[in-house]
């Protein structure tokens, strides 16, 4: 807190602030979480708030440690959450739709995404304002190339389970999100794959091109390939009840007899080859799935 | 809502599996085989003909050799050595081979993904406990080991065995390991002391144990053709039957024996009662039996195929006879109720899928109606098609490659006359035993007339595909007979001065024959019948003299147009050297000389063939430019004349792949 006040020397801080009756209001919150305290500090340092008035609206949340504590972060998560569309913008209820696919998104892939990643995958161009607005949530690195995660699996936790995030506009209901993720990489591996998509040389051997890695990257990179590998987990949490049942089946319809070829290429290259015997079985227990309703 | 298409999804879905998993190693390599090789071999009536027919078309187009089926079996797994042992155990397979080492592969994709190196010697029974944490494997080398599969360590090694250990199992409780050995005994070894508990003797060598899938106390081993079953105190349980294999059901209740006659038998543990007869037409001696997971199928292998029966009636059933194995199946295993896994000394590892109908019996996939899910998949408006699919194979060279696949639908048209050059193609197999070639026409794929040579056990002869024309040599009793095979008349006949000819071969432009003899090579006109040159070892001025290598000094490279290379033996160095016959009257030209192995070509048109790799390489680029499907096995040679490329294999198929339309 003093190295808030001191980088932030421009914002006017009375000389005891933070005051101790606030810390130690503070620490009872925190219940012995150090998520709590170090999201607490995230949110009262953001770069773009004053810090006093931050941190007042976080001493003035309802004093409430049911479930061990897990409520007071709770309610952080949801002041914080509520901080960002107000400072977004308007049109509320477009901002909290972009913020669940965003956070849906990064909750729900896999593997970390890099920004670069998660904008080409969501075909969202402007996901790293959203990304930056969630800074004490997310840990967003600076660099649009390396991954971004949430700080704590709390926030995850609390995200997707409506008991706990019992503001619907923030609510991310996994299967929803997940047939989002599932589209987005059908999608893109429509628009993007393609025979010989790293123009190597007719006949070319894998081992003997030169410089694999760079091809990888300039011609098939992180999002595509991360839709390459994992489009078939993302499927198989489409329940057989979800009303884009027929969508998902139109779009891998598409798939099989467009893009299959190009697919197993891209395997092939990115060293999945073996992925893809798999996710094929997971179409298939998927598709058993459906047809069994 | 959409409408679920669970019978058209399905076979994108198993389509798209058997392309993956049959050319699984040749894409892992080169992903752009998956146009120019796997893509093509895709059965006629895939879908992925009509799908990706405009990939179609830029690749060789298989003129001879497509099935119209997928094969059988979905994925193998080529070790090319003898493999006399497989378990599975969650998605994993244990392989005993030839090799001292055990590999493990990925029951899903084929694929190894480890090895345990412990044994000095042979591995030729491996087995996973039930609990998969750990495995047992039995030695040539005579030593038991248990493995700890997480790590792959060994965790112990059990000795006394005199002989070959032939047979291993782990008791339910994975109390008890039991090994069955060439030395006459049956050895029970307790897990947790790491000694012998009981040692059972025999009158002869004893090939085969197991213990019951769930009693720890009850095993059951061969011996001498006899089968009888013991307690863990080396009792004898129950009568002995006549038979040689057996495997438990999965409660332990009944077991399978096959052996002696031609009807395996299902019996049960306690009384020995037969509840199940199995009946295999002509077959006298079957082999390994093997119960489903779900006891629903037995299979027991007899020689090269797998029978399956559907024991869930009062009668069982055959369901399905599985083919594909060139050589004895040592061993099988289910991996799921619907695949099973079998290993041979073909050195392959086969998966094969039995498949279960909507109605729930067991139906295999290739006997339901493929015509008939056809008619389910073809295109809607979006996806135009107008035309038949034979006529696919031919289109409008202008238009190829610059359509744009997602916006133009493809345009289509029969090619001309002139496109399809009337060629023949002619089949030898090295070894005739009855001594008949035989002449097929390449695209009529019409039977145009056979040649009778002298039946002999090992012929020299040589087919090359030349401007259209097809040339036949062979020599008999001292003479090279040259035949057009295209009308059917003897070209030439020459005398040999005698000798014994290594390799024959017809030069590369078609206006010569080569003698390769253990001392000298030989170059004979066509036409004329005259000799054109000769070059012999012991003239050249090799660096050192001495002793030469297995008797046979001139050993056949290459070929190409009227040049010939080889190696030249001397004392233990091989010289390559290559000779020029082509200019007239004067002797052959010494043009390339060295000590290194360069590829040379065995084909026209800088190409070679490599045997061992069913496929054929361009020497001056280094790239494969036709790679044949592992399924075709072994060929006997290949010839290639620039547009066509034939493959005559040992099976007795032939694949002849057009490449007219290919830019190589």
């Amino acid at each position: 807190m003093a190295e808030i006040a001191e980088t932030r020397s421009h914002c006017s801080f009375t000389e005891d602030w933070p005051n101790p009756s606030d810390l130690k209001i503070l620490c009872e919150k925190a219940a012995g979480f150090f998520i709590y305290a170090s999201t607490v500090v995230k949110f009262v340092g953001s770069k773009y708030h004053t810090p006093t008035t931050q941190l007042a609206q976080i001493i003035s949340l309802p004093h409430d440690t049911t479930h061990e504590g897990r409520s007071g972060i709770d309610l952080l998560y949801t002041q914080v959450l509520e901080q960002v569309i107000d400072d977004m913008g308007t049109d509320v209820e477009e901002i909290c739709s972009h913020i669940r696919t965003v956070a849906g998104a990064v909750l729900l892939v896999l593997n970390s995404l890099s920004m670069k990643a998660l904008s080409d995958l969501l075909g969202m161009p402007n996901i790293p304002t959203t990304l930056r607005s969630l800074h004490s949530l997310l840990l967003v690195p600076e660099g649009t190339e390396d991954p971004i995660q949430p700080f704590h699996k709390s926030f995850p936790d609390f995200l997707m389970d409506s008991s706990r995030c019992k503001d619907e506009r923030f609510f991310v209901e996994p299967a929803v999100h997940h047939t989002k993720v599932l589209l987005s990489c059908l999608n893109l591996m429509g628009e993007r794959l393609k025979r010989n998509i790293c123009n190597l040389d007719s006949y070319a051997v894998l081992s003997e091109v030169m410089d694999l890695p760079t091809c990888k990257k300039d011609h098939i990179g992180e999002a595509l390939e991360y839709a390459c590998k994992f489009w078939s987990k993302h499927l198989l949490m489409v329940p057989s009840s979800s009303s884009h049942v027929g969508e998902v089946q139109k779009a891998i319809k598409e798939f099989f007899t467009r893009h299959l070829l190009y697919w197993i290429e891209v395997l092939a290259l990115t060293g999945n080859l073996g992925v893809g015997v798999y996710a094929l079985n997971d179409v298939e227990q998927w598709y058993a799935l459906v047809s069994a309703v | 809502m959409f409408p679920v298409q669970a019978g058209v999804s399905c076979m994108w879905i198993n389509d798209s599996q058997r392309l993956l998993l049959e050319h699984f190693d040749t894409i892992y390599n080169s992903p752009s085989q998956l146009y120019h090789s796997a893509l093509p071999f895709c059965p006629s009536s895939s879908w992925f003909r009509e799908c990706y027919s405009l990939e179609l078309l830029q690749a060789a187009r298989v003129v001879k050799g497509l099935s119209e089926k997928w094969e059988m079996y979905s994925r193998t797994a080529l070790l090319n050595v003898y493999i006399y042992s497989l378990s599975y155990w969650n998605n994993t397979v244990a392989v005993g081979y030839e090799y001292k080492d055990i590999l493990i592969l990925d029951a899903i994709t084929g694929s190894q993904t480890a090895i345990l190196s412990g044994h000095t010697d042979t591995v030729r029974s491996v087995t996973f406990s039930s609990d998969g944490t750990s495995l047992v494997s039995g030695s040539n080398d005579k030593t038991v080991k248990l493995w700890d599969v997480q790590t792959g360590g060994v965790v112990r090694t059990f000795y006394g065995h005199t002989n070959w250990i032939h047979s291993v199992s782990i008791s339910a409780n994975h109390t008890m390991i039991a090994s069955a050995s060439r030395d006459k005994t049956l050895r029970l070894w307790n897990i947790q002391m790491g000694e012998c508990h009981k040692i059972i003797e025999h009158q002869e060598g004893v090939y085969c144990v197991r213990f019951s899938s769930t009693n720890p106390q009850c095993l059951i081993s061969e011996s001498g053709g006899i089968v009888q079953q013991w307690d863990t105190n080396g009792h004898k349980v129950g009568p002995t039957h006549k038979g040689y294999r057996f495997d438990f059901s999965p409660d332990g209740t009944q077991f399978i024996l096959s052996g002696y006659s031609d009807k395996p038998t299902v019996r049960n543990t306690n009384s020995g009662h037969v509840v199940a007869k199995l009946h295999i037409a002509n077959i006298h001696l079957s082999g390994v039996p093997c119960f489903s997971p779900d006891y629903k199928l037995v299979t027991v292998a007899a020689g090269r195929k797998i029978y399956v029966w559907d024991i869930t009636g009062s009668n069982p059933h055959l369901v399905e006879t599985f083919t594909g194995h060139t050589d004895q199946i040592s061993s099988l295993a289910f991996s799921s109720p619907s695949t099973l896994i079998s290993a041979s000394l073909d050195g392959s590892v086969k998966f094969w899928k039995i498949v279960t109908s909507s109605t729930g019996l067991r139906k295999s996939i290739f006997g339901t109606s493929l015509a008939q899910m056809f008619t389910l998949l073809r295109p809607s408006p979006a996806t135009p098609m107008e035309s038949h699919p034979s006529q696919h194979l031919w289109m409008d060279q202008s238009s190829s490659g610059k359509t744009d696949p997602k916006s133009t639908p493809p345009t289509l048209a029969l090619a001309k006359s002139t496109v399809l050059k009337p060629k023949i193609g002619l089949i030898t197999p090295s070894d005739l035993p009855d001594g008949v070639v035989q002449t097929w026409g390449i695209l009529t794929d019409l039977y145009k007339g056979s040649l009778q040579i002298p039946a002999r056990d090992s012929h020299q002869s040589n087919t090359q595909l030349i401007d259209n024309k097809l040339i036949f040599a062979w020599c008999a009793d001292e003479k090279i007979n040259i035949w057009d095979a295209e009308k059917g008349e003897l070209l030439q006949t020459i005398n040999m001065p005698g000798g014994s000819v290594k390799y024959l071969w017809i030069s590369g432009d078609g206006t010569k024959v080569f003698c390769v003899y253990e001392e000298s090579i030989q170059a004979w006109d066509i036409q004329t019948g005259e000799v054109v040159g000769e070059v012999r070892a012991q003239d050249m001025d090799l660096e050192t003299r001495g002793r030469m290598v297995a008797g046979e000094r001139m050993i056949f490279k290459g070929i190409e147009g009227s040049k010939i290379w080889a190696t030249v033996w001397e004392s233990d160095v091989g010289h390559y050297r290559g000779w020029d016959f082509g200019i007239p009257g004067s002797p052959p030209v010494l043009f390339s000389s060295g000590q290194d192995s360069p590829d040379r070509p065995h084909l026209n048109d800088n190409k070679m063939w490599e045997i061992r790799k069913s496929r054929m390489k361009d020497i001056v680029t280094g790239k494969v430019v036709a790679q044949l499907p592992r399924r075709f096995g072994k060929a006997v040679h290949a010839q290639w004349d620039g547009h066509y490329l034939v493959v005559p294999f040992e099976s007795g198929e032939v694949v002849i792949l057009d490449f007219s339309h290919v830019p190589l």
